[in-house]
């Protein structure tokens, strides 16, 4: 089974940094997206097979 | 005393001297009489036609010790010192040299006070489009609301430029331009006073050049005085002004009335050798012509103001008004093209050639009759007696090429549209002199005469097809030129149809292809076609670009040599349901168990489907099969979808079926719940999936990472 879905994650800007270099060695987080909008937050988009 | 010149000398001093502008001279003289005047007043007009000269008299009129009345005496002192340009109560301004707002300022400033002399103060302020918008500004109280004792009178020449909120404070009165003979009578009165002699026709030409302004044509009046050393004659205004003679363009309209091509030339090389302006000959020729037409209407308006009555008369019953028009014409736009010849000579001589060359040569042979009913022996004799008409025999020596040309057109046109006809006429046999072709008969049209009158008439056509095969559709031989295609590509928009159906029959693929149009993926242009059909319509198309899809759909399917296969695949892409197939299963297999599985490879669509995926099976009798259609999902429902799904089922299991449905509540067994609810368990699937996931998990657990349950959705 092949399922998708998005993770919502907020905080300073380190997650970001964090969020960076974790999805970075994650090849199934390849499809993601930074976004910061008043307060820091990253929508990861994974998907699991 | 030193020479005063025409125009100052001659400056109307009352009312009753003032030549034209009757329309304001009346309501001033009505105001006057009846004490109701206007606190300010607007004079605008061109240069030259009374503006300064009635705001003159006015003031006059309203300061006369005589009393305020439309007839200043002019004796008393008041009279006189308006007419000297010396009296104190009327201030006159050039508001072209004092547009600065200090002016306006200082002038207003002195409002207030009451007239030293006089009865009001006036203020005379000339050109005053001229003043700065401050200026305006600063005028506009006292404009609206000045004192008792004073009058504006204000004179321009451009009134768009004054501010509306000027505009709206003033009386405005448009003073008109002086015809020619307004001022030739004036000039007439003048010279006659200057006992200065002159000649008729000089001071129309005088008056003419003008141009609507009577100091204009004071000041010519006063240069040919000075010209012809104390008399006016015609040839020293006419040198002086740099007009034409014309007599000379008079001999040209003489050499083409009587289409003498050497005549003509002679009065060209004749007014040559005044090296004329022949952008200004033109113009006097139109002008002339434009008389003729005039005498031609109205004999009674000839009038012998140039002393060229006779010529006038003599012209308007010899020549055809139709030539007149036709000369004014070209004499126009030989005057637009003549910067465009190699040189103005060539350019004017080319002009007067044309109007030889294409002079109508009469109107009693244009054809009445519509040429399509005519008959070839009627056009035929009707032009051998246009060839033959003693009226149209060549008179000049170039007429013969005149006959040349205008029978050109006549026949030239219809040859091209006939050639087919041509072809099959025997090469040996002599074409005819030139003459109009006969329609072809109804059944002989040309092939291509069926092409284009079957554009408009899509419905019509659509029906017809539809009882065709599609064989005779085939495109036929001659449409496979150029311009069929063009008359296709033409026409691709309103009638799609055409198109694609040939190119899907001259296909060869499409031989082979037994696939429906919405499986033709392997082949590029065959899913370009598919494209095309299953294209939606326009909505202005209606029913017509439905009918011819469908039927398209029905050719396509015939020119399939092979049968179809058994659509067993066809599982996630349903076949049109008018598809003829084989059926894929038994009667004896469908359960209430198996309907919602066994529904999605019927390849119901459209509303139909949204119909036929809720209904649930209640039960099976031999080949009738109930349904109960879920109550929430009956709102398209229609008696028209119990026969359609008939047919379908039909189809499906290849015999034919009798289907009941009633509307009621359901329970689960529906096709479309079967969906829902299996996409309800791979969701659940997924989330828990997700959830497991160990990436996800680390997510979690090291970023504090919320899963969104609402983005999860089940991929495969």
């Amino acid at each position: 089974m092949t399922a998708g879905g998005s993770l919502l994650l907020s905080g300073d800007a380190g997650i970001m940094a964090d969020f960076a270099s974790f999805a970075a060695g994650q090849r199934r987080l390849a499809r993601n997206q930074l976004s910061h909008r008043g307060t820091f937050m990253a929508v990861a988009t994974a998907e699991n097979e | 005393m030193s020479y005063q010149v025409l125009a100052r000398k001659w400056r109307p001093r009352l009312f009753r001297e003032m030549v034209g502008q009757e329309h304001v001279l009346q309501a001033l003289i009505n105001a006057l009489d009846n004490n109701r005047l206007h606190h300010a007043y607007l004079f605008a007009g061109t240069r030259g036609v009374g503006k300064t000269t009635i705001a003159r008299i006015l003031a006059k009129c309203l300061n006369c010790e005589t009393g305020v009345s439309s007839e200043p005496c002019g004796q008393c002192s008041v009279c006189t010192e308006i007419a000297d340009g010396r009296f104190v109560d009327l201030i006159e301004v050039d508001a072209a040299s004092r547009t600065k707002v200090e002016d306006t300022r200082e002038l207003l400033e002195n409002v207030q006070y009451a007239p030293t002399r006089g009865r009001y103060k006036v203020y005379l302020i000339d050109e005053v489009h001229m003043l700065s918008n401050s200026s305006f500004n600063a005028l506009l109280k006292t404009l609206e609301e000045p004192p008792p004792h004073v009058k504006f009178l204000l004179a321009t020449t451009d009134p768009q430029k004054l501010p509306v909120t000027v505009l709206s404070r003033c009386l405005q009165f448009n003073l008109k331009n002086m015809s020619p003979e307004r001022v030739v009578e004036h000039l007439r009165f003048v010279l006659e006073k200057e006992l200065v002699p002159f000649e008729e026709q000089a001071l129309w030409h005088l008056g003419r050049a003008a141009d609507g302004s009577m100091r204009d044509a004071m000041s010519l009046t006063d240069q040919a005085i000075a010209f012809g050393g104390g008399k006016i004659s015609e040839a020293e205004v006419r040198a002086m002004l740099g007009t034409l003679d014309s007599t000379l363009v008079w001999k040209l309209v003489q050499a083409l009335a009587d289409e003498n091509p050497s005549a003509l030339f002679d009065a060209v090389g004749e007014l040559s050798e005044q090296a004329p302006d022949y952008g200004a000959a033109l113009a006097e020729l139109a002008s002339i012509l434009h008389r003729i037409a005039i005498a031609q209407v109205l004999p009674e308006s000839i009038d012998n103001a140039l002393g060229d009555a006779e010529l006038l008369r003599h012209h308007a019953a010899s020549m055809a008004g139709e030539n007149v028009q036709l000369f004014y014409q070209m004499a126009l736009l030989a005057r637009r093209d003549l910067p465009l010849a190699p040189d103005p000579r060539g350019g004017f001589e080319m002009a007067l050639l044309r109007m030889l060359a294409f002079k109508p040569q009469g109107v009693a042979h244009i054809p009445t009759a519509p040429l399509a009913g005519a008959s070839a022996q009627s056009a035929e004799a009707e032009a051998s007696e246009v060839a033959q008409s003693p009226v149209e025999a060549p008179q000049a020596p170039v007429s013969p090429q005149f006959q040349d040309t205008r029978s050109q057109p006549q026949h030239s046109q219809p040859q091209t549209v006939e050639s087919p006809q041509q072809d099959s006429a025997p090469p040996s046999e002599p074409r005819p002199e030139p003459q109009v072709q006969p329609a072809p008969p109804a059944d002989e049209a040309p092939p291509w005469d069926e092409e284009p009158s079957s554009i408009p008439q899509s419905r019509e056509v659509a029906a017809e097809e539809e009882k065709k095969p599609a064989a005779e559709n085939a495109p036929e031989p001659h449409s496979a030129g150029p311009a069929a295609e063009a008359v296709a590509q033409a026409q691709s928009e309103s009638m799609p149809r055409r198109g694609p159906v040939s190119e899907l029959e001259s296909w060869p693929g499409s031989q082979s292809q037994p696939e429906p149009p919405s499986q033709m993926q392997p082949q590029p242009q065959a899913a370009m076609q598919a494209e095309a059909v299953s294209e939606p319509a326009p909505a202005s198309a209606g029913d017509d670009r439905a009918a011819m899809r469908e039927q398209l759909r029905q050719q396509v399917a015939e020119v399939q040599s092979a049968p179809p296969p058994p659509s067993a695949d066809a599982v996630p892409q349903p076949a049109p349901a008018s598809q003829a197939q084989a059926p894929v299963a038994r009667l004896e297999a469908l359960t209430p168990g198996s309907w919602p599985a066994m529904y999605p490879q019927m390849g119901v669509t459209g509303i139909l489907h949204s119909i036929a995926s809720n209904l649930e099976l209640l039960g099976r009798q031999d080949n009738i099969l109930s349904f109960t259609l879920d109550q929430t999902r009956s709102s398209l429902y229609d008696d028209g979808h119990q026969r359609r799904l008939a047919d379908v089922l039909g189809d499906f299991f290849g015999q034919p079926v009798t289907v009941q449905i009633q509307v009621g509540e359901v329970y689960g067994g529906t096709p479309a719940q079967l969906v829902a609810a299996t996409r309800e368990a791979q969701l659940l699937s997924a989330r828990d999936s997700l959830n497991k996931d160990p990436v996800v998990q680390e997510l979690q657990r090291e970023l504090g990472a919320q899963l969104m349950p609402d983005s999860v959705e089940y991929l495969g």
